[in-house]
C-alpha cells in the first residue's frame, strides 16, 4: 500500500515537473521570439559593437600607458645597479646594456666601468674584456633562445635589480692584448661613431699637404703572435675600397682593404717571425684626400 | 549669442588662456628658434622701412632666401612676439603670445565648423579632439607656422563648403573669395599648403565626372553644347578655384622677397620646400603622425574617416548632390596632406609639423561621428552614451598629453611602445633640442661657478631666449667648441659625433645629468672632473 502510494506520488510529481518545464519552455521560446522580432535594427547593433570596442580600445590604451610605465625601470632599480657594479665590479669588466639606448646607464654606471652600447653584442671583440655586465630592461626587451654572447661566455650570476636583469658573463676566452697601436705611438685617439656604436680609436686623415700616417719616429712595439684590431671609413665616404698599408720592421707592405660600407671591420696581420722583440710599425692611408679611417690595432699575444 | 557662437567663444578663449598658461614650459626647438629669429629680424625690417626702405627690403630678401619660404608667419610671429614681450609676458612665454592667439582662433574655428557639421556636442568635442595629444598640443604652443597654416587650411574648406551650399550668388561669390585668400595666406605660410587648392581642384574635378556620370546617357548633346559654350564652362570653374589661381602666386611672391627680382626662378625653391627631390625624413611624415598619436584618439580619426565614407555612398546612391559636395571636400581636406606625405611631398619639418593641416578637419570628422554613433546606438540614452565615448576615448590623449608636458614633441603612441618603441626603430627623439630647458634647473644647482658650457644640437636662439628668460645661470659662459668647454649639454638626436668630441675631451663617458622620456635618454649632460658639484 505504501509503496503504491509513494509510486503514484512519484507519478504525480514527473508529470507537474514535466508541465513546468514544458511551461516554462514555451515561454521562454515565446519571449525569445518576441525578442527577436523587436529586436534592433543591424544598423544600430553594429553601432552597439563599435561603441562597445572603443570602449575597450580606451581601456586598453590606459592600461598600456600604464603597464608601459611599470614595465620600465625606476630610479630605485638604477641607484641598486649602481651599488652592485662599485662592489662586485673588477678591472677588466665590461657593461653592455641592451637595448642600446637604455642610456641612463651612463649616469649610473661608475665611472671606471666602460660601457658599450650595441645591439649586436655578439659581433664584439670585446679586447682586454674578462667578464661582461649585461644590463637589460627585462620588461620590455627579450634575448629569445640565444641571449648574447651566449657561445662565448658562461653565465655566472643573473639578479633581478627591480626592472633591471643584470647577468655576469664571464668570456670562456678573453682577447687579452699585449698592447696597443694607440698607447706606443703616442696619438691620441677619439671617441668616433661607427655605424651607430661608439668607437675609440686612432683617426688618420688624408690631407692634401701630408699623406696620412703615424706620426714619426714609427711607434716600436712588442709584438707577439699577430697585429690585428678593426678599423672603419668616417663620413665623408669615398665612393670606392680604401687600402691602409701595415709594415713590421722593414718588411714588406702589408694592405688591409677598408670598404666604404663594411662598419667595423677586422684586419689581422701575422707577425710571429717577431714575436717578443720591439719592432717598428709604420701604418699608411692610400686613399683620397679627405679619407678618414678609425683604427684600432692592437698586439695579441 | 547664438549656441554655435557661444561654444566657438568659449572653446577659444579656453584654447588660449590654456597655451598662454602653459607656454613658457616647452622648450624652443630649432624649428620655432630658426623662425622666430627669423621672425624678430623681418618685424625689426619692416619697421625701418619707412626710414630705410632699400635696406629692409635687401634684409628681407636675404632672409626670405635664407628661410627658403615666404616670410608671412615669421612676419606674424614677429610682430607678436614683439607684443607679447612688450605686455611683460618674458622672453619665452611672450615669444609664443601669437600661438596662444591661433590656438584660441584654431579652436573657436574648429568648434564652429563642427557644430555646422555635427551640432553642438560634435562642437564641443572636435577641439578636444586636436588638442588632447601630446603632440598636438606640445605644436600647438609652438611659434612656428605651422599652427596658423592648419588654421588657414580649415579656413580654406570652410570657405569652399559656404561656398558650395550659400543660397545666393553673391553669397556664394563671396565665401568663395575668402576661400581662395585662406589658400593664398597658408601657400605664403607654408608653400606646401598651397594643396588646399589642389584639394579644391580634385572636389571640383570629382565633381565634374560625378555629374558626367550621371548624365552618360546625353552624353553627346552635353559634348556638342560644351564646344559651343566656352562662356558657361568657365563660369562653372568655382569661385574659390579662380581667386586661388590667382592669388596663391601672389602672396607668396609677395611674401617671398628673395624671387622679386626673377619670379619664375622660384620654381625650384617651391619645389624643394615641399619636399621635391629632398632627401627623405628618417621616419616618413605620415606614419609619423599615425604612430605618435594615442590610439584612441587615432580611432576617433578613423571613425570619422570611415562615418563620412559611409555618408558619402548615401548621399551618392541617393543623388544627394550637397551632402555628397561636402563629404567628399572634408574627406579630401583630412586625407590629402597624408596621402601626400605617404609619397613624400612633404617638407622636411619635425614631427607631425608637415601633415598638421590634416588634424583638424579629421578632428572635425571625428567628433561628428562619435555624436552619430552615440544617437544611432542608444537614441534613448544617447547623452550617457556620447559622454561615456567622450570621456573613454579622449581621457588616455589627454592623460598621455599631461604625463608627457613639457617633452610632449617626444611621445609616441602606445600601439609603438611610447618613445622606448621609437628609440627602438631608431626614430626622432625630439624636434630639435627643445629638451635642453628641461636639465637648465640642474645645470644651475651643479655646475661649477662660472663654467664654459658648449651646447650640442640646441639652437643658439634658443640659449640666448633661456639667457633673457634667467633659466641660464648668468655666470656659465657658452662656448663653440667642446674643447674649450667644462660642461656639454647634449640634446640627443641623430648623429653622435659631437657627442663622442665631448666624451674625447673630457676623457669619460659617463654623464652627470640627464633628461629621460620612457626611458629613453634625450638630453645628457657631461663635465670635465670638477666642473660639476
Amino acid at each position: 500500500m505504501a509503496v503504491r502510494l509513494l509510486v503514484r506520488l512519484l507519478v504525480h510529481l514527473r508529470d507537474d515537473l514535466s508541465a513546468q518545464l514544458g511551461g516554462w519552455w514555451l515561454s521562454g521560446r515565446r519571449r525569445l521570439g518576441r525578442a527577436w522580432t523587436a529586436r534592433p535594427p543591424t544598423s544600430q547593433l553594429a553601432a552597439r559593437w563599435l561603441a562597445v570596442a572603443l570602449l575597450l580600445l580606451g581601456l586598453g590604451s590606459l592600461d598600456a600607458r600604464g603597464r608601459l610605465g611599470d614595465r620600465l625601470p625606476s630610479s630605485l632599480d638604477w641607484r641598486a645597479l649602481a651599488a652592485l657594479l662599485d662592489r662586485d665590479a673588477r678591472p677588466g669588466d665590461l657593461v653592455a646594456i641592451f637595448p642600446p639606448w637604455l642610456e641612463r646607464a651612463r649616469e649610473t654606471v661608475p665611472a671606471r666601468l666602460p660601457l658599450l652600447a650595441t645591439s649586436a653584442l655578439d659581433a664584439e671583440w670585446l679586447p682586454g674584456v674578462r667578464r661582461v655586465w649585461l644590463v637589460a630592461a627585462g620588461g620590455i626587451s627579450t634575448f629569445g633562445a640565444n641571449p648574447p654572447l651566449s657561445s662565448r661566455s658562461a653565465v655566472a650570476d643573473t639578479q633581478q635589480v627591480g626592472q633591471l636583469q643584470v647577468s655576469r658573463l664571464d668570456l670562456n676566452e678573453p682577447v687579452l692584448p699585449i698592447g696597443s697601436l694607440a698607447e706606443r705611438s703616442g696619438m691620441p685617439t677619439r671617441w668616433r661613431d661607427v655605424e651607430g656604436v661608439a668607437r675609440n680609436c686612432l683617426e688618420l686623415t688624408v690631407r692634401p699637404d701630408r699623406p696620412a700616417r703615424l706620426e714619426q719616429p714609427q711607434p716600436q712595439l712588442l709584438l707577439g703572435g699577430a697585429l690585428a684590431g678593426h678599423a672603419a671609413l668616417l663620413p665623408p665616404l669615398p665612393s670606392g675600397p680604401v687600402r691602409f698599408l701595415v709594415r713590421v720592421d722593414d718588411g714588406p707592405e702589408i694592405a688591409v682593404v677598408l670598404t666604404p660600407r663594411g662598419g667595423w671591420q677586422p684586419f689581422r696581420i701575422d707577425t710571429t717571425r717577431f714575436e717578443e722583440t720591439l719592432r717598428p710599425v709604420a701604418v699608411e692611408l692610400a686613399a683620397p684626400v679627405g679619407s678618414r679611417v678609425c683604427l684600432e690595432a692592437l698586439v695579441l699575444p | 549669442m547664438s549656441p554655435r557662437a557661444r561654444i566657438a567663444a568659449g572653446w577659444g578663449a579656453v584654447a588660449f588662456a590654456a597655451a598662454l598658461a602653459l607656454s613658457g614650459q616647452p622648450g624652443l626647438p630649432s624649428s620655432e628658434a630658426t623662425a622666430m629669429s627669423a621672425g624678430v629680424r623681418t618685424a625689426g625690417w619692416l619697421v625701418a622701412a619707412p626710414r630705410d626702405l632699400a635696406g629692409s627690403l635687401h634684409g628681407l630678401a636675404a632672409l626670405s632666401a635664407e628661410r627658403g619660404r615666404p616670410l608671412l608667419a615669421e612676419t606674424f610671429h614677429g610682430f607678436a612676439g614683439a607684443a607679447g614681450e612688450r605686455a611683460g609676458l618674458g622672453p619665452i612665454r611672450g615669444l609664443r603670445l601669437g600661438s596662444a592667439l591661433l590656438a584660441g582662433l584654431l579652436s573657436a574655428t574648429l568648434a564652429a565648423g563642427a557644430f555646422t557639421l555635427g551640432g553642438a556636442g560634435a562642437a564641443l568635442l572636435a577641439p578636444a579632439i586636436f588638442w588632447f595629444t601630446p603632440r598636438t598640443l606640445s605644436l600647438g604652443l609652438l611659434a612656428t607656422p605651422d599652427l596658423l597654416g592648419a588654421l588657414l587650411w580649415l579656413l580654406a574648406m570652410q570657405g569652399f563648403v559656404r561656398a558650395l551650399s550659400a543660397p545666393t550668388r553673391l553669397a556664394r561669390t563671396r565665401a568663395g573669395l575668402v576661400c581662395g585668400l585662406a589658400c593664398a595666406a597658408a601657400a605664403a605660410v607654408r608653400p606646401d599648403l598651397a594643396a588646399a587648392w589642389l584639394v579644391l581642384v580634385v572636389h571640383w574635378g570629382l565633381g565634374r565626372f560625378h555629374l558626367g556620370w550621371l548624365a552618360r546617357g546625353d552624353r553627346a548633346e552635353v559634348k556638342t553644347k560644351a564646344e559651343v559654350d566656352w562662356a558657361a564652362r568657365l563660369r562653372r570653374v568655382p569661385t574659390a578655384i579662380g581667386a586661388g589661381l590667382l592669388l596663391i602666386p601672389a602672396a607668396m611672391l609677395g611674401f617671398w622677397p628673395a624671387h622679386w627680382s626673377a619670379p619664375l626662378r622660384g620654381g625650384g625653391a617651391l619645389l624643394a620646400s615641399i619636399g621635391w627631390a629632398q632627401p627623405a625624413p628618417s621616419v616618413n611624415a605620415a606614419l609619423l603622425a599615425l604612430t605618435a598619436l594615442p590610439a584612441p584618439t587615432l580611432a576617433l580619426l578613423a571613425l570619422g574617416v570611415g562615418h563620412a565614407t559611409l555618408r558619402l555612398a548615401g548621399a551618392l546612391r541617393r543623388r544627394e548632390g550637397a551632402v555628397s559636395r561636402q563629404e567628399m571636400l572634408w574627406l579630401l581636406a583630412g586625407t590629402v596632406p597624408l596621402l601626400l606625405a605617404a609619397v613624400g611631398l612633404a617638407p622636411r619639418l619635425p614631427g607631425i609639423a608637415p601633415v598638421v593641416q590634416a588634424l583638424p578637419p579629421l578632428a572635425l570628422l571625428g567628433a561628428r561621428a562619435l555624436v552619430a554613433l552615440g544617437e544611432l546606438a542608444w537614441p534613448s540614452r544617447r547623452l550617457a552614451v556620447i559622454g561615456l565615448l567622450s570621456i573613454f576615448l579622449l581621457y588616455p590623449g589627454l592623460r598621455a598629453a599631461a604625463v608627457t608636458f613639457p617633452h610632449g614633441s617626444s611621445a609616441w603612441g602606445e600601439p609603438l611602445g611610447g618613445a622606448a618603441g621609437a628609440a627602438w626603430r631608431d626614430w626622432p627623439r625630439q624636434d630639435g633640442g627643445e629638451g635642453v630647458r628641461a636639465v637648465l634647473a640642474n645645470l644651475a644647482l651643479h655646475a661649477a661657478p662660472g663654467a664654459r658650457v658648449r651646447w650640442i644640437g640646441a639652437a643658439p636662439f634658443a640659449i640666448e631666449r633661456y639667457r633673457r628668460d634667467g633659466l641660464i645661470r648668468s655666470d656659465l659662459l657658452d662656448v663653440a667648441s667642446v674643447d674649450d668647454a667644462e660642461l656639454a649639454v647634449v640634446a640627443r638626436d641623430g648623429a653622435r659625433d659631437d657627442e663622442y668630441a665631448a666624451w674625447t675631451a673630457f676623457g669619460s663617458t659617463r654623464a652627470v645629468s640627464g633628461l629621460y622620456l620612457d626611458e629613453v635618454a634625450l638630453v645628457l649632460v657631461y663635465a670635465r672632473p670638477g666642473a660639476w658639484r
